[in-house]
């Protein structure tokens, strides 16, 4: 069951950076002694993904938690093997390289992609100075450089990432700066290895909300200096919509391990083809004063299913608003609406036997 | 630090039914040298939804604690907070016993806490729970199991299977409105509640809002909702209140203080939360940072970081001044706050114009 | 994809404060001086404890190095008097033992080798429990599963009969030899907690990090597990120190390990055998070493439990640095 590939819209040369080819990723839960003989459970977290990163990119992922959009991201950045499907850098399988069976090395593939974690309280080594922690990256990328101009570099980029005076802060250890502070110093961790793509893992959601613009700004100012893309994970669509505008990139909705919807931000949101879609811009919350009334959710049911056991045909059916019984048993390809628009949803077809098909009964 | 006056702050704030008035509340650590809550003055309607929002590091978990005279020690607490169970009669929580404190907490003003995975016993199924806190408040067991369960489906939870459950199995979601629940079982008039959606995901935020709602209504609780994200809060509250370096900064109704708020820190806040309507060119962070406690200024405490202050507002500390009928704010240069500091979303935006000033 | 060439073209590395970071060797190493000598010493010598285990340990250390370069007369028989009582002379301040051997001298020239054989063996010990608990924690799968096998394997040989078989049928002579086979098999019950902690250690978000950029494990185990560790380890270290203390002494008074070793569990054999449980004038034969060995378990106490805070980077920075731009919250402020 292929997908539509989602190309990017600037990749230079034949290959894009990353491209990403109906992957699934599943997971066996732990069995205990007395279940050894059962069928194991899995956890269907990604399933039938393609999307392709370009350079300079931008992909928002948003979704619930528990839809797959961080083991995506981890698969995008080669941290995750899948358990079917394919991920190239630059035309090259990843997994066949780190076999050693493409003319690239492994490591240049490895430092070329970073990450940025949720959680800044552990996001760095709690034993060594920020200047050990940067060190690293350095010692990793550039093994001959003195360790006077390793000092430099470091001192000039947490310049750049807003710490002055950089000596001071670099002498410091993790607990004494922080959350914001500890977020910064793991964008100039990621920055310093000079990578292709940094997934940025809900990187701002532990920032206070008055933080949140700040450090997307910084990401999106080091990202043309840096030439790196972003895969940016966000539960929230307003923080996604920020960065994807800024970044002239796409966000794509991602439930229950399938992707249901990618686009340019401003398209998706004034205009969702997705019922899913629209029930995140329903919950995001609104200051304008008319908004502030917000009626029911427009869905069916509060809770998200069992990823071990998603439902048949279009996963979303269960909470749909507008589920027909054609979307229990057949599930919903992308479809391209227009250029960069992409959806997966029988109404965006007007052919479809969707509308032909009796409503579902609760 | 100045003492506010609760006859400014009485004339301003337009609460005419109290159930809690909070009275130059302050905690200190170090005997009197760092304050964590700085002389906060503010009274809570009978039935209302009351919005506290802070940074971290402004006090409102301090705040919250407060409420209930829970401040872990070595904090001390004092000042006065006053309960009203009817409109007649003023008990001062300060002054209980232990035991009469026992009651107070749970049965008359209860709590819901941050991060509903560590405020669970990971050893003891959720309905175990429950049944301790009506043990330990002498209620009857099984009377207090129905109600709870009738909570539990109005939050929409299957009671059957979250009584039996461990806390490990139940989903971010479900743990929280378990803990909503727990909170409600002995009927408390009070509900105060710090950040309790703040680890779970849009869909469940915006769900539970709804659902807090919906139980005010049904079971007649006030509340105090604490949170560092204003958007959130604003289309639940009637009346907001902003803290900001452990003092209070400006209170009013819900559609004054996002539509017309008085105070700068107040009106870049608003602007520096990335809103999905809001043009994206607008959204300006705030510079700077807020002080630790250790390290408070004199005077206006936000001072360093408003485009407004003036000399005045180094030296003293200003006093709680009546932008209108309820509202009320803590600012020597107030009424140029509006023109100077344009909000950047909706209505407000086309109100205001080009008066955007840049806050950088 | 990073080379060499493509850094200087794109980016502009230059530190625009205009602070130069050249750094001599000459300032690197008083930056580690620094950081891993002096601020630990620091903090370790805040806490009593340790300040009054260090001092009793250094006692410990006198006497071995008293005995290794002969500053005090070693023991033999018949050197003074037969049982004269401690405190009588300056000849033998401790008193002499039946067959008129200086006790002092005894227990002096019993310390070099009872240290030899405690630092062997806590090295030992704690040396391959960390070796087998984070090689086995952090890759987990099948060398996980060997490991573990081989140690559950270990652990289920019962210590003692396995140390005196091993004693009897080698006897060795040397301290060190002595140190680790009493220890022989500690490491396996260390080695699995060990395990466990790394388990929890492994799934903190910058040892991600470090794998996200291609460190080798070596190097991570190294950097970023073992130092979170350390307090566990130096409990344990000094746990495995005491026991050698202990099972050594025994096994000596029991006449498993060979005599010829000078060492205090022998002389309280002699003592015994002498019957100095029963008469007072040759108490003072039994007790001395008594207090040798209760003192020496003390010190190895409070120097463990006072070790553990030297590893917080939180107490290191809270004791030793006093600057206003560092001084962060007081711990009961938090989460206000």
């Amino acid at each position: 069951m292929s997908r539509t590939r989602d190309a990017a819209p600037d990749s230079d040369g034949s290959d894009p950076l990353i491209s990403v080819d109906d992957i699934e990723v599943h997971f066996e839960k732990e069995r205990g002694l007395l279940e050894l003989f059962d069928e194991p459970d899995i956890v269907h977290a990604v399933d039938g993904v393609s999307v392709d990163i370009g350079e300079n990119d931008v992909l928002a992922l948003v979704g619930e938690s528990g839809c797959g959009k961080t083991t995506l991201g981890k698969t995008i950045i080669g941290l995750q093997e899948p358990t079917e499907g394919s991920i190239s850098y630059r035309g090259r399988d990843i997994w066949e390289t780190k076999a050693g069976n493409t003319d690239l090395s492994f490591d240049d593939i490895r430092s070329s992609l970073q990450i940025i974690h949720q959680d800044p309280g552990s996001s760095l080594n709690p034993n060594r100075r920020i200047v050990e922690t940067l060190s690293e990256p350095i010692r990793l990328t550039h093994p001959n450089i003195s360790a006077g101009e390793r000092r430099t570099r470091i001192y000039s980029l947490l310049e750049r990432v807003g710490m002055t005076p950089a000596h001071d802060f670099a002498s410091r250890y993790p607990h004494q700066l922080s959350g914001g502070e500890k977020q910064r110093v793991a964008l100039a961790r990621a920055l310093l290895m000079n990578p292709d793509v940094i997934l940025a893992d809900e990187a701002i959601s532990a920032l206070d909300v008055s933080l949140r613009v700040e450090m997307m700004d910084l990401m999106l100012d080091l990202q043309e200096e840096f030439n790196t893309s972003f895969v940016f994970i966000s539960h929230d669509l307003s923080n996604a919509r920020y960065f994807a505008a800024h970044g002239n990139g796409r966000i794509g909705v991602m439930y229950l391990g399938n992707l249901v919807e990618v686009g340019p931000p401003d398209r998706l949101i004034s205009d969702p083809q997705h019922p899913y879609t629209e029930v995140l811009r329903w919950a995001t919350p609104n200051l304008s004063l008319d908004a502030s009334e917000a009626g029911d959710p427009p869905m069916r049911k509060i809770d998200i299913p069992d990823p071990v056991n998603p439902p048949s045909g279009c996963r979303f059916h269960t909470r749909c608003p507008e589920a027909r019984a054609v979307c229990k048993r057949e599930q919903p390809e992308l479809r391209t609406l227009s250029d960069d628009h992409r959806a997966a949803c029988f109404r965006s077809d007007p052919d479809h036997r969707y509308w032909e098909s009796d409503p579902i009964e609760d | 630090m100045t003492t506010t006056s609760d006859r400014l702050h009485r004339a301003g704030d337009g609460v005419s039914d109290p159930i809690l008035e909070v009275k130059n509340a302050s905690v200190t650590y170090d005997d009197g040298d760092t304050y964590v809550l700085d002389d906060v003055t503010f009274s809570i309607e009978r039935n209302e939804i009351l919005g506290v929002v802070g940074e971290s590091g402004s006090g409102k978990s301090m705040l919250a604690s407060a409420l209930l005279d829970a401040i872990p020690a070595p904090g001390h607490l004092s000042g006065e907070v006053l309960y009203h169970p009817d409109q007649d009669t003023t008990i001062d929580v300060l002054e209980f016993s232990d035991a009469e404190l026992n009651e107070y907490r749970w049965a008359e003003v209860s709590m819901v806490f941050q991060g509903a995975m560590s405020s669970f016993n990971p050893t003891m199924k959720v309905g175990a729970h429950f049944k301790d806190t009506l043990k330990a408040h002498d209620r009857a067991v099984p009377e207090g199991l129905e109600f709870a369960r009738e909570i539990l489906s109005d939050l929409y939870l299957d009671p059957e299977r979250v009584l039996d459950s461990y806390p490990h199995e139940l989903s971010g979601g479900m743990q929280q409105r378990a803990l909503i629940a727990l909170s409600l079982l002995l009927e408390p008039e009070v509900l105060v509640m710090d950040e309790p959606t703040a680890a779970l995901d849009l869909l469940m935020q915006r769900s539970i809002l709804l659902l807090l709602e919906d139980i005010k209504e049904k079971y007649d609780v006030t509340m105090v909702f604490i949170t560092h994200d204003l958007p959130l809060v604003a289309s639940l509250a009637d009346r907001m209140a902003v803290m900001y370096a452990f003092e209070l900064v400006e209170a009013g109704p819900r559609d004054q203080l996002i539509g017309d708020s008085a105070h700068p820190y107040t009106r870049a806040l608003l602007n520096s939360t990335p809103n999905i309507d809001a043009p994206l060119e607008d959204m300006q962070p705030i510079p700077g940072k807020s002080p630790a406690p250790v390290n408070v200024p004199t005077g206006c405490s936000y001072a360093d970081r408003c485009p407004l202050a003036s000399d005045t507002c180094r030296q003293q500390d200003p006093a709680f001044e009546a932008v209108r009928e309820e509202h009320t704010v803590a600012c020597h240069h107030w009424e140029r706050a509006a023109e100077e500091i344009g909000l950047t979303f909706g209505e407000a935006a086309s109100i205001d114009g080009d008066a955007g000033g840049d806050p950088r | 994809m990073p080379t060499e060439s493509d850094d200087s073209e794109t980016v502009s590395w230059q530190s625009g404060s205009g602070v130069s970071a050249d750094v001599t060797r000459g300032e690197r190493l008083s930056e580690f001086f620094e950081e891993r000598v002096r601020k630990p010493a620091f903090v370790a010598w805040a806490d009593r404890r340790t300040r009054v285990g260090l001092l009793i340990l250094s006692v410990y250390i006198g006497m071995a190095v008293v005995a290794v370069f002969d500053l005090y007369r070693a023991p033999s028989t018949n050197q003074a008097p037969q049982l004269v009582g401690p405190f009588e002379s300056w000849g033998h301040p401790l008193g002499t033992t039946m067959s008129g051997v200086d006790l002092l001298s005894l227990i002096v020239h019993s310390t070099p080798d009872i240290l030899l054989m405690i630092v062997a063996g806590s090295v030992w010990a704690t040396g391959v429990a960390v070796l087998v608990g984070t090689l086995a924690g952090y890759k987990g799968g099948t060398v996980d599963r060997v490991l573990m096998s081989i140690s559950d394997v270990v652990m289920a040989i019962p210590g003692l009969p396995l140390v005196i078989i091993l004693a009897v049928t080698f006897n060795p002579q040397n301290p060190i030899v002595l140190g680790i086979l009493i220890n022989i098999n500690y490491w396996a019950g260390l080695g699995r907690s060990l395990r466990s902690q790394v388990l929890t250690i492994r799934e903190d978000s910058y040892v991600e990090a470090s794998r996200a950029m291609g460190v080798g494990t070596p190097r991570i185990i190294a950097k970023d597990i073992v130092p979170n560790l350390m307090p566990y380890v130096t409990v344990n270290f000094v746990f495995a120190a005491r026991y050698v203390v202990f099972a050594s002494i025994g096994l000596f008074f029991l006449g498993v390990l060979p005599y010829s070793v000078q060492n205090w569990g022998v002389t309280l054999n002699y003592a015994y055998s002498g019957g100095a449980l029963f008469t007072w004038e040759a108490a003072h034969w039994l007790i001395f070493p008594m207090i040798a060995i209760m003192g020496l378990s003390l010190a190895l106490i409070l120097l463990g439990q006072g070790m553990d805070r030297v590893f917080n980077p939180r107490v290191r920075t809270r004791l030793a640095e006093s600057s206003e731009s560092t001084r962060t919250a007081d711990d009961a402020t938090e989460g206000y």
